[in-house]
């Protein structure tokens, strides 16, 4: 068995979790195979396994001594939420309430998993929808719909366990079987945008997904997925269960307002565009260490508003408890106002300056040992109206490169990296919020890789810079970047840095562009020049390099052109390899070969950061996420 | 009169149209594909096109033309292109807060702006005079949202004394649905009552100093009377066309001033279909928007015949 479920207990000895553990007890660990098959474990051993396994290698972080302990394996709980630490209120008097929160996007329609596409959408997801396992406080992956799992096949087949008394908001119950509905919906429906992820499961209708009785599903994968505990939380949202009967009855459009879902909380009233009421649902199946159901507010409102003014208003006010994300620019404010608390953590995702690898100066940003050109034919756009669909990429005629020109184009981008300086542009663009950045790769999420031991391609180095961009012989250029309202601050920062650095050897312009034109010009004909783009925060290391780094005709979000075989190659392996440890060094090496060819230059890791008003107690903080099963009001 | 009537409702139809289609076709040269757009820049492509197929986005434009007046001609306004929600509905459920802070705004401003015109006007040059011409070029010289984000940070923030965001339907009870829309009224309706002050001042100036005043007090009628039942009178007729003309500039204060107080009005459903490309509802919202003008500038023109016997229109 290459994965085992487990039962721990913390130093209370009365909090339960369910951990999966992936296979990293190859005879040379030391680690007996055996004691991961049953329902206990002693912390050494989870100790040696979540040194390599787990979300980040927190080993044993809610285990408290050495002590063996045991659970009777029967499911999870809420737990209590990691709480401020202020309150004292026994669990059974935190009933009752409602709050308000403000989330910061102008809409909220995709209760329909499938096409929730928005990082604020999968913050709130996990309140309204659960799926088989969940990411807790520590960063691990634990059971919540799932009371027990068992990998087989090499770890292309999931068996799991499901609780029994599981039931949608409309009161039907949650059976196996429509899980099976949901995953063909992820894979095949038209307007699903998880059918990447989703396809990794061998197809719904070939029985990749079955059922054999109400509370057992089995997972088929095509192949190893070493991430597959990934793929069931609920923020993947390709296992969060949709009410088949429900779907067909009322339809798509009346089902990604309202759902139902299984979460702790219900939607009784949804004015798209302006607030949604939620209600806790009497019926959830979780319970607190207490044994007392969750969650214990009554209810919330969200409110979708978008004006950054308003949102620090009605927080200073009393008028909202919670913000879903504080605007950067007020982050020191709110902090400072009585009665409002700000939660911050660093997230996983990156932000570079993004080139056009397609276009000069920063082109060609191919491998010429994979794919070559024609001698003397520039082989890839060099004006803006010479636009080129995705699809064509791959077809461009294979040959030599002329000469110099993937050294020049090398030279440039690394010179034009080093005219930046990542604090400079955290402090002055960011309002001191987020991480330098110096890879894809944050150093403080799994494989935990430090920045010195990466390829020193991403420092500041101005003078470097200048001579890189004089040697490349693209020097005197003027370089144009586009940048929407939303990201204008952080772009004028670095024009600035550039044109202050550059002394005149490059010059850099910024025009400002709608939403609009920037998605035509960055996703659909990648004619843009430069801009800020990015990954979104994720849970396994590979997802923030799989869509950015494969070729463009894979790679949904690959828009700088980057195009290595090698990369392409490593990518795909290491999604077949369980031991934590070969993993990691596969993806440093992937990291290191991006940084070679300077596909970006990386700016910094988002800082997740939002606030709530002090009555707000028993908040879990898990990065990316806004759990409010557990919160409960202090007056 | 009813000839004349006639004349402008025709007139005002075509204007309409004029606007439906240049509104039609200025939206499908702007950039941007409202498909991406609704799914998500990083939404496969293969998803971006069966949106739009079922869109009708990759149907000839003349046959969107064609599609689109038969389907308003039916008031189907049809459905957004980013939510699926109901044009329809998206409009009825906008409209009303945008209306009543409009009407709110009218209101106030006339209160405010009549009573200053007149104290102004009838103390030229003494301090009330200063202080209502000052406030009136403060009010015409800043934006309605400039006086929103003011009350919100004041009488919302620090005072707590209303709301800073949101709106109540009326329907949950007159009290809270006025205190959703106090302040962005009054943010609308400074700007609103400075116009219609500085008119009332200048016009009843000019009326104070007309010979028939002056035949009035030679006469020995008590100055109120004069100022009341002469003068005020006929300085009210050019006030009641700029008061209704000016309605035109509510309904834009408005626009912006529901974005600072976040609510989902016609205006900020207005920017955020622009946005988003979401042609179907940017289409319904300035054809209302549109009409509401139209219909306002009728009006004022009708009420105009009947202020003013003089005015003659054929």
């Amino acid at each position: 068995m290459l994965f085992s479920p487990t039962v721990e207990a913390n130093t209370s000895g009365n909090y339960i979790i369910l951990r999966y553990f992936l296979n990293t007890m190859a005879p040379s660990d030391g680690v007996d195979p055996e004691k991961l098959s049953g329902p206990k474990i002693d912390r050494r051993t989870a100790t040696k396994l979540f040194a390599a396994a787990g979300m980040a290698g927190f080993a044993g972080c809610t285990g408290g001594d050495d002590t063996e302990t045991e659970g009777n394996g029967s499911g999870s709980t809420g737990g209590n939420g990691d709480g401020d630490g202020t309150s004292t209120s026994p669990s059974s008097e935190r009933y009752g309430g409602e709050i308000t929160a403000i989330w910061d996007m102008p809409e909220m329609d995709d209760f329909d998993p499938i096409s929730a596409s928005h990082g604020n959408e999968w913050a709130h997801l996990v309140n309204f929808t659960d799926a088989p396992l969940e990411i807790n406080e520590n960063n691990e992956i634990t059971g919540l719909m799932a009371t027990d799992w068992e990998v087989r096949d090499d770890g292309r087949t999931w068996e799991i366990q499901l609780r029994d008394d599981i039931t949608f908001h409309n009161g039907e119950p949650l059976l196996a079987e429509h899980f099976e509905y949901t995953v063909d919906r992820a894979q095949n429906h038209q307007e699903s945008v998880i059918s990447g992820s989703a396809n990794l499961i061998k197809p719904a209708m070939e029985d990749g997904i079955r059922a054999p009785d109400d509370t057992t599903l089995i997972v088929e994968f095509k192949d190893v997925v070493a991430y597959a505990p990934v793929l069931f939380i609920p923020q993947r949202r390709i296992l969060t269960p949709v009410h088949p009967p429900t779907m067909e009855d009322i339809g798509r459009s009346e089902y990604r307002l309202t759902g139902p879902g299984t979460g702790p909380f219900q939607v009784v009233e949804h004015t798209p565009g302006e607030e949604i009421v939620f209600e806790r649902y009497d019926n959830y199946y979780l319970t607190d260490d207490d044994g007392n159901q969750l969650p214990y507010l009554d209810g919330y409102t969200i409110d979708l508003l978008t004006e950054d003014s308003v949102q620090v208003s009605a927080m200073r006010s009393g008028d909202a408890d919670l913000l879903s994300h504080a605007p950067r620019q007020s982050v020191s404010s709110l902090e400072s106002t009585n009665g409002i608390q700000i939660k911050s953590s660093v997230l996983s995702d990156w932000r570079p300056l993004e080139w056009n690898g397609l276009r000069e100066p920063w082109g060609p940003l191919y491998d010429p040992d994979v794919v070559t050109y024609p001698e003397g034919e520039v082989p890839y756009p060099t004006t803006a109206d010479q636009g080129m669909s995705k699809s064509q990429v791959p077809q461009l005629p294979k040959g030599e490169f002329p000469d110099g020109l993937h050294d020049n184009a090398l030279k440039f981008r690394k010179g034009l990296g080093k005219l930046i300086s990542q604090e400079r542009l955290i402090d002055q663009g960011m309002f001191g919020l987020g991480k330098p950045a110096y890879g894809p790769l944050n150093p403080e999420y799994w494989p935990k890789r430090p920045t010195e031991e990466k390829p020193q391609t991403q420092d500041f180095d101005p003078e470097r810079g200048r001579e890189l961009i004089r040697e490349s012989g693209r020097d005197g250029q003027t370089i144009e970047l586009i940048t929407r309202q939303t990201e204008l601050r952080l772009s004028r920062q670095v024009r600035k840095q550039i044109n202050e650095e550059a002394n005149g050897v490059v010059e850099c312009e910024l025009r400002q562009v709608t939403s609009g034109t920037l998605s035509r010009e960055v996703s659909d004909n990648l004619t843009f020049p430069m801009w800020l783009g990015g990954s979104s925060h994720t849970w396994d290391a590979i997802f923030n390099m799989w869509n950015h780094y494969n070729p463009p005709d894979i790679a949904g979000w690959n828009q700088s052109g980057l195009n290595d075989e090698q990369v392409r190659e490593w990518m795909v392996e290491q999604s077949t390899i369980t031991d934590r440890d070969e993993r990691a060094d596969l993806l440093n090496q992937i990291e290191d070969r991006v940084l070679k060819t300077m596909a970006h230059k990386y700016l910094f890791h988002g800082e997740d950061a939002w606030a709530h008003s002090n009555r707000l107690k028993g908040i879990r903080q898990i990065p990316g996420t806004r759990h409010l099963r557990t919160v409960y009001l202090d007056e | 009169m009813i000839k004349y009537i006639f004349k402008r409702v025709v007139h005002a139809a075509f204007v309409i149209w004029l606007v439906a289609t240049a509104v039609f076709l200025g939206l499908r040269t702007m950039p941007g594909d409202p498909a991406r757009l609704a799914l998500g820049m990083r939404a496969p492509q293969e998803s971006v096109n069966a949106l739009r197929e079922d869109l009708g986005l990759n149907d000839p434009i003349y046959v969107q033309y064609v599609d689109y007046w038969i389907n308003l001609l039916q008031l189907d306004l049809g459905n957004s292109m980013i939510s699926g929600q109901e044009v329809n509905e998206i409009i009825l459920t906008a409209a009303p807060k945008t209306l009543s802070i409009a009407a709110l705004a009218f209101v106030i401003g006339l209160i405010v702006a009549v009573p200053a015109g007149v104290i102004s006007a009838t103390n030229k040059g003494k301090a009330e005079d200063y202080l209502a011409t000052i406030g009136a070029f403060l009010g015409v010289s800043l934006p309605a949202f400039f006086f929103g984000i003011l009350l919100a940070v004041i009488v919302g923030g620090w005072l707590q004394l209303l709301p800073t965001y949101g709106y109540n339907e009326i329907s949950k009870g007159v009290i809270p649905w006025l205190q959703s829309i106090t302040l962005p009224a009054i943010a609308v309706g400074i700007p609103y009552a400075a116009i219609v002050m500085r008119m009332m001042r200048s016009s009843l100036l000019e009326e104070l100093g007309a010979q028939y005043m002056e035949t009035a007090r030679a006469k020995g009628i008590p100055p109120r009377t004069a100022l009341y039942k002469h003068a005020l009178q006929n300085a009210m007729i050019p006030v009641v066309t700029v008061a209704g003309i000016q309605v035109a500039f509510l309904l834009t204060g408005s626009v912006t001033t529901e974005l600072v107080f976040g609510i989902r009005g016609l205006g900020r459903v207005l920017v955020e279909s622009i946005l988003q490309n979401d042609y179907t509802v940017v289409q319904a919202a300035i054809l209302l928007v549109a009409a509401i003008m139209v219909y306002m500038n009728l009006v004022v023109d009708i009420i105009y015949t009947f202020l003013d016997p003089r005015i003659r229109y054929d």
